[in-house]
């Protein structure tokens, strides 16, 4: 089980389910539409190429490799909640947590310098994006 | 040839406006400035700069920026190369072994200016063979039906999935998820919804920019955060910049046969700066009346590569260009700015672009001249960009990245997209699975799915057609060879290895 969770032997067994996925899609889009070649023919050729490359892929060996470490893998959820508040948010205040909390958390750094730091990269990134190029990007929660 | 010349002045005409200076000079420094951050290589500066060329308004403006982003950002790959030992790219891994050892031995300044030079050179030689062979691939390429399309297509991606330098099993995988994903969105063929799970966000298909930023960008991001310490500045100071007499006579030469490799290599889809600086540094040590120096600090070590990396990279426009398809993951970048354009790269660009198609080949000279007359004389500063903390960077690159992706079409879904690329990105690297020919084959998806339908309703349902043609049976047998021969390469190497090993052991 512990072999299963390395990068490569996981990665194999998603990209695998992917193909599954698209020569399934593919063979129920159609393979052939009377005189056509049809709109599922490129998929489902594709990911029947691609599995058993994959299954190779599974099997090579990995003693180099190293496994997923803890960091990175809380990023992603920071980065998950993220993107699920900005929208109703906006972008400074969902923003200033975010790299507060990714400097203090992932970086070990003093609370301080990581607000310091998110409140500059903030701001700046409003004055560039929104006020000088004129993103429309909502800066602020949508009640405000 | 007259005519050749007279089409580059049209391009420097047009590119030459007080504006496209401007975009030219913007360019090149955002390019180096964010390529000479440590951890982010060519590539993944482009893909994050991309949105901003969105905003310049003029086509030609924006492609300006883009191609001088493109150079700036190569500059900033030679600098940490050359300084850190961390190559940018895989190209730049070249520039590693005899530049960090000139550094060593206080020789950076050179080195460094060095690799401008060449780069300089090699960019001046491929733009006005560009401009001499362009117009002739595009005349060709017009004779050229779905099958040689396909066939093309094919060849791009087995080069570029089996020279990557890693596993050529993982490569051709990566290459075929891509082309899988790439057929996400309306058929438009049939007009049939394929795998869009009936979001409108996924109907035109799965948006390149946020996909690129986030495999490269963010995931890079992710990735270096399992790093600990950072990266070790070799020194604070260049000292003398100018290369001395004895260096100039081992690099000129040097320069020019680089530039001359890496063009023709760079024609070839799927070639690119990787085998010119590779094949550039495999003469320079055969020729070299001291190999032994090779490794140890030889500047011809370093303008060689340098030149054909430039060179290769400035050639790989003409596949691109003129047939649409990319031949690197950097032109793979660089198709999706010209997209944002609303304009597709292939065999009619020249007629219907001549403006677009000739303002670009002069731009990348543009791009060239600021890096030369700007970047070199400032490589002091850049140096002192090698020392920002990570801790500040990735958060830099997210907010850049967030803002980014959003200003292409004010949608949330691409921000999503985004993270979620970051997080596959950093998979695939921990995997070692490279992204690089997995966007390239998305890209290219559309063109391989529709040249295979009509190859095929062309031979009557058979593939036979695809060999039957002379020119989509060579390049077919060529790349089957090719493949095969980087399979056999690496399996003998790694046969020959465990022998090693267990006669060691």
């Amino acid at each position: 089980m512990k072999q299963m969770l390395m990068p490569t032997p996981l990665m194999a067994t998603i990209i695998a389910v992917v193909a599954l996925f698209f020569a399934i899609g593919g063979y129920r889009l159609g393979l052939w539409e009377g005189e056509m070649p049809g709109a599922g023919l490129l998929p489902f050729a594709t990911a029947l190429l691609l599995l058993p490359l994959i299954v190779r892929v599974f099997f090579e060996r990995t003693k180099a490799e190293e496994p997923f470490r803890l960091r990175p893998l809380m990023a992603v959820f920071f980065l998950a909640i993220y993107a699920a508040t900005l929208p109703s948010l906006g972008f400074i205040i969902p923003t200033i947590i975010l790299i507060t909390v990714w400097i203090r958390v992932l970086d070990g750094l003093p609370l301080l310098t990581g607000l310091a730091v998110a409140v500059a990269l903030a701001l700046a990134g409003a004055l560039l994006f929104v006020v000088l190029l004129q993103v429309p990007m909502p800066l602020v929660p949508k009640i405000l | 040839m007259t005519e050749a010349l007279q089409q580059i002045w049209y391009g420097l005409t047009l590119a030459a406006t007080p504006g496209n200076l401007f975009y030219a000079l913007v360019g090149s420094t955002l390019g180096t400035l964010v390529g000479v951050l440590p951890g982010l290589g060519p590539v993944t500066t482009i893909a994050i700069l991309l949105p901003i060329t969105y905003q310049v308004g003029d086509p030609l403006g924006a492609m300006i920026m883009l191609a001088s982003i493109y150079y700036g950002a190569m500059y900033g790959g030679s600098t940490t190369s050359i300084l850190l030992k961390v190559p940018g790219e895989a190209a730049s891994v070249i520039t590693c072994l005899d530049g960090y050892q000139m550094a060593r031995q206080g020789r950076a300044g050179p080195a460094l200016a060095i690799a401008a030079i060449g780069s300089f050179i090699a960019g001046t030689v491929s733009v006005f063979a560009l401009a001499l062979v362009g117009p002739a691939f595009a005349n060709f390429a017009l004779s050229f039906g779905p099958p040689e399309y396909f066939a093309l297509a094919v060849f791009g991606l087995g080069l570029s999935a089996t020279l990557s330098g890693g596993s050529p099993v993982r490569g051709i995988a990566m290459v075929l998820v891509g082309v899988l994903l790439g057929t996400v969105g309306l058929d438009t063929v049939t007009g049939l919804d394929r795998f869009t799970f009936g979001s409108l966000e996924l109907a035109d298909g799965i948006e390149l920019v946020p996909l690129l930023m986030g495999m490269f960008g963010l995931g890079e991001i992710l990735f270096n955060l399992e790093q600990k310490g950072g990266f070790q500045l070799l020194t604070a100071k260049i000292g003398r910049l100018m290369p001395s007499r004895q260096e100039w006579k081992e690099s000129l030469p040097a320069i020019g046969r680089g530039s001359v490799f890496g063009f023709f290599i760079g024609l070839i889809p799927g070639g690119g700066a990787i085998l010119g600086s590779l094949l550039s540094y495999s003469v320079e040590k055969t020729l070299s009346k001291e190999p032994e120096k090779f490794g140890k600090g030889a500047i011809a070590g370093v303008a060689g590569p340098e030149s054909a990396n430039n060179s290769a990279a400035s050639a790989s426009f003409i596949p691109l260009l003129t047939l649409g398809l990319p031949g690197n993951a950097v032109t793979a970048v660089l198709f999706a700015g010209l997209l944002i354009q609303n304009i597709t790269p292939g065999p009619l660009m020249m007629t219907q672009h001549p403006d677009m198609f000739w303002g670009i080949i002069a731009s990348m000279y543009f791009g060239n001249i600021m890096l030369l007359i700007l970047n070199l004389p400032m490589v002091g500063i850049w140096v002192q960009l090698l020392r920002v903390p990570f801790w500040i960077l990735g958060p830099a690159v997210l907010v850049i990245s967030v803002l980014g992706v959003y200003s292409l079409r004010n949608s949330w879904f691409d921000v999503y997209l985004l993270i979620a690329a970051g997080l596959v990105g950093y998979l695939f690297r921990k995997a070692s699975l490279d992204p690089g020919p997995l966007i390239m084959a998305m890209i290219l998806s559309t063109i391989l799915d529709t040249s295979l339908r009509q190859s095929l309703l062309m031979g009557d349902g058979s593939m036979a057609i695809m060999v039957s043609r002379p020119l989509s049976g060579i390049i077919l047998g060529v790349s089957v060879l090719v493949v095969a021969y980087q399979f056999y390469n690496h399996f003998r190497g790694r046969k020959s290895k465990l022998l090693d090993e267990t006669a060691t052991g």
